[in-house]
């Protein structure tokens, strides 16, 4: 193999590919980067078998070949280099890059031996870079990251006659989007890791992409998003996604009406003293001058902030959240009101943005010792 | 296919034995990517020589790679451990559901054998479980390990426990029954049942538990509170218990009739077809309302067909049977008798009785079967005993007086005064209405005959037009051609007398009266 690249272009597409080079590879070699010059296409590949990314980039092709090099080292000497031009070339089990003033030359294995890259099928999708921001910024927080309920680390994207509705929940706290405004010729329902989409969106952005296409294959069990340089293949997570719908409260007796900003600051000082304590924080809705946001630590002390301008419609009472599925919901935000609806200290509380109606975040409270 | 014949092999020895094979051959990061990792799920003996293979992969990736790198050696392996020619498929992920508890004990054998005590000379491999298998292994039993995850942080509940699905379908049952305008009191269990009203009560239950597939539609008709609504809203309330996510549709006749009337003058009709033609459960109450409304009937006959068509259920009451519902359309009534019919007669005494014990035990009032008694024996419809119920609570809560029998007399001298709406009806609609419920001639009851049936049939009207019309004896006589107020005495005594101990008789009669105040009205 024998090629010239720029390594600007090799930086970027190392780049795109490093999220896929697993940190505990099942086998050696996926910890190593497949590098394939062929047909003038010079393309990188990184994966651990259920999610892979493969980058092109141009390159003049002199010889072609296939090599495959350790990812980490790789992508750490390229970035060390100044821009310019680089020849990559490899004899045996060296590939030797050399810029103008640096020669290294790293261990290599012959490229037959890493697994080869699934291709592209199915029934092809396309969704607007908007709604994978929505998503990030609103659904992604809320999904799991433990793989001791694996369904849980997906988003569950359910495309209908009525649009698309996304899902995302850890089981403490669910967040649903809905866009009304995606239409699908086939309902279908897919659940795709959460990083995967985190993923996407990262590289939509960084290549200016007002839409991202992807195909989807109920056979394979796989999606695969394209760009023209970059592909994403990621299986799908099999199994039932939990009854989301059945835990969606529809009737409350409480409504509390509240500057986004207002509470934010009040929680996230909260929040301090609650550290110790799970960052649990509690919600006083039962005094005439306001909302009262309380945490307490028997070790730092207890705080107490007021919001005067919240409005609390029905009963008086108190509930307690983990602070953090709060501030993942309130961060976002700033001029926004939200409204929270209760029933009581025990049962799942609804967040709402008014600037957000198509958005729903519904968190379960803990229980309060009092 | 002669597949059928041949005796086929036992997937799990199988799938050890290739593991056994393979692991030799391969090294542990190898063998637990490319063969723990996708696992044996069939093995189909087609005749003596040939056997097929498939084998599942959790992705494409495992697949193309498994069938590129190492197909032949895999064929190998199984051609000698079946010992015939073997054909290996591929394939992805989806395990079908049959399948899956034998592929699930396959696959459960490929997550212990690395740890199996019996197994010494295997060596676990760390990355094989907490990278690649860990999530695959939990998804397999997902469902049954859903509610005994241990949470991450304390003390706070699961969304999905069963205790908050639990919670939040009886909230969601509840907002349904507001909704719909089901009252939640008027279930089953707060309906009291005897031999007046267990046919209904019966085939309320079995519509109730399967909307649209027992008795479509259910009509259930009966005088004025014999519990018609009570088992029409405890239909729907079950219905709704066992899945609140059916679309119930609860109205009266003439709540029916105003929603039409409101459509055509806001030209909303198509709204109107919307609603009530995408019911899985269509409760109408007092149906009788809609007689003589020629539009609304329209209406209502193709809202009936649309919804028997698409196998919702469908329940009515009436006050009286379809064919007794003056000015309703022929096919209406047709499609009224189609299903079943039910009549609900007037509670009995003891009935009555049943009836204020667990009325009064819901409102939490102490109340004594003797008293209970003694307020059956003087109220005789259901709907009066709930009224008579209400001034007992009214007198106990604001006047703080204690129950009893005196309490009771004098609450109830009130009642009965105002007691059930007088039979205004000319003395001959009586003779008719009691020749067609006996199915005989008018001219016969009126004549001399013996026969048994005939006079139990005069008796009786000379009964009702004494005892409802107050008519006086001699005047009745002449209706018969021309007896004496003696012999009609006589027929009033011994009617009065047998209805007290024979039920049919008591039955017959408060059919009579209701269809006789529905006719007054």
């Amino acid at each position: 193999m024998k090629n010239k690249v720029l390594q600007e272009n090799l930086q970027q597409s190392l780049g795109y590919v490093q999220k896929a080079i697993p940190s505990r590879p099942a086998l050696p070699i996926l910890s190593s980067v497949l590098i394939t010059a062929q047909e003038s296409v010079f393309s990188i590949v990184a994966t651990d078998l259920y999610f892979g990314i493969k980058a092109s980039l141009p390159a003049a092709i002199e010889d072609a070949g296939k090599v495959v090099v350790p990812g980490k080292e790789l992508k750490e000497i390229i970035q060390s280099l100044p821009p310019g031009e680089l020849n990559l070339s490899s004899k045996k089990n060296l590939l030797q890059i050399s810029s103008q003033r640096t020669k290294s030359s790293i261990q290599c294995q012959v490229g037959e031996e890493y697994p080869q890259f699934p291709e592209a099928e199915g029934e092809k999708f396309s969704l607007p870079t908007q709604v994978l921001n929505v998503l990030s910024e609103k659904v992604l927080k809320s999904v799991s990251t433990d793989q001791t309920r694996p369904i849980l680390t997906g988003v569950m994207m359910d495309f209908s006659n009525k649009g698309l509705r996304v899902v995302g929940t850890d089981g403490f706290r669910l967040a649903i989007a809905d866009f009304s405004e995606i239409q699908v010729s086939n309902p279908n329902t897919l659940i795709i890791p959460g990083k995967v989409i985190d993923e996407v969106r990262r590289i939509a952005i960084q290549k200016n992409k007002e839409s991202v296409d992807f195909y989807f294959s109920e056979e394979n069990k796989q999606v695969f998003f394209s760009f023209e340089d970059v592909e994403i293949f990621s299986r799908l997570i099999d199994g039932e996604f939990p009854p989301y719908q059945k835990i969606i409260p529809q009737d409350f007796e409480n409504k509390i009406e509240v500057q986004a900003a207002d509470l934010h600051e009040q929680i996230k000082r909260a929040l301090i003293f609650a550290k110790d304590s799970s960052g649990i924080i509690q919600i006083h809705y039962d005094d005439p001058s306001g909302l009262i946001i309380k945490a307490e630590s028997p070790s730092i002390g207890s705080f107490e902030g007021l919001i005067d301008s919240a409005k609390v419609e029905g009963q008086q009472g108190v509930i307690a959240f983990n602070a953090r599925y709060l501030i993942d919901f309130l961060q976002p935000l700033s001029e926004e009101v939200i409204s929270i609806s209760l029933s009581g200290a025990l049962k799942p509380a609804k967040f709402k943005v008014s600037s957000a109606p198509n958005f729903q975040y519904i968190v379960m409270p803990f229980r309060v010792n009092s | 296919m002669t597949s059928q014949n041949v005796v086929q092999p036992d997937l799990e020895d199988v799938w050890q034995n290739y593991c056994q094979q393979m692991q030799d051959q391969l090294s542990p990061a190898v063998f637990n990517t490319w063969i723990l990792s996708n696992p044996l799920t069939s093995v189909v003996f087609l005749d003596p020589q040939a056997a097929t293979i498939t084998i599942t992969s959790p992705t494409t990736f495992h697949s193309t790679n498994l069938k590129k790198n190492f197909h032949d050696q895999i064929k190998r392996v199984f051609e000698n451990i079946l010992e015939r020619s073997c054909q290996v498929n591929y394939q992805v992920g989806e395990i079908s559901h049959s399948s899956r508890s034998r592929s699930g004990g396959a696959r459960q054998t490929s997550q212990s054998t690395p740890f199996s005590s019996s197994s010494p000379n295997q060596i676990p491999n760390p990355s094989f479980t907490s990278n690649n298998n860990s999530d695959r292994v939990s998804t397999t039993h997902q469902t049954s390990s859903w509610q005994n995850v241990v949470p991450n942080s304390p003390r706070v509940e699961d969304l999905f426990s069963e205790h908050s699905l639990h919670s939040a379908a009886e909230d969601r049952f509840q907002a349904q029954l507001r909704g719909v305008g089901l009252r939640p009191d008027y279930t089953f269990e707060t309906f009291a049942v005897s031999t007046s009203n267990e046919m209904a009560h019966a085939a309320a239950t079995a519509v109730s538990n399967r909307p649209g597939q027992s008795y479509n539609p259910l009509f259930l008709y009966g005088g004025v509170g014999v519990g018609k609504t009570h088992l029409m809203h405890a239909i729907g309330n079950n219905i709704l218990r066992n899945n609140p996510d059916i679309k119930i549709l609860y109205c009266t006749g003439e709540e029916f009739t105003n929603d039409i009337v409101h459509a055509i003058q806001t030209k909303k009709a198509r709204d109107f077809k919307e609603r009530y033609r995408h019911a899985n459960v269509l409760l109408l109450d007092d149906v009788q309302f809609i007689a003589g409304k020629n539009a609304v009937q329209e209406e209502f006959f193709h809202t009936f067909n649309a919804l028997i068509k698409q196998l919702s259920q469908i329940v009515l009451t009436s006050d009286r049977p379809p064919h007794e519902i003056t000015l309703l359309e022929d096919r209406l009534r047709s499609r009224f008798e189609a299903g079943l019919m039910i009549d609900i007669q007037q509670p009995s005494f003891e009935l009555r009785t049943a009836i204020v014990l667990v009325k009064t035990k819901a409102q939490n009032i102490p109340f004594s079967i003797d008293q209970a008694k003694l307020v059956a024996s003087k109220v005789e419809s259901a709907r009066k005993i709930e009224g008579v119920i209400t001034s007992i609570r009214s007198e106990m809560e604001l006047k703080h007086r204690q129950i009893n029998t005196e309490m009771l007399e004098e609450l109830l001298a009130v009642e009965v005064e105002s007691k059930r709406p007088q039979i205004k009806v000319p003395p001959a609609d009586v003779i008719k209405t009691v020749a067609n419920h006996y199915k005989v001639k008018q001219s016969s009851i009126k004549g001399h005959s013996r026969v048994k049936r005939l006079v139990t049939a005069r008796h009786v009207s000379m009964y009702l037009m004494k005892q409802e019309l107050s008519m006086p004896l001699t005047e009745i006589g002449k209706w018969f051609a021309g007896r004496d107020h003696t012999s009609v005495l006589h027929a009033v005594r011994k009617i009065n007398k047998e209805s007290v101990i024979n039920e049919n008789l008591q039955q017959d009669i408060s059919a009579l009266c209701t269809t006789l105040s529905a006719v007054s009205r």
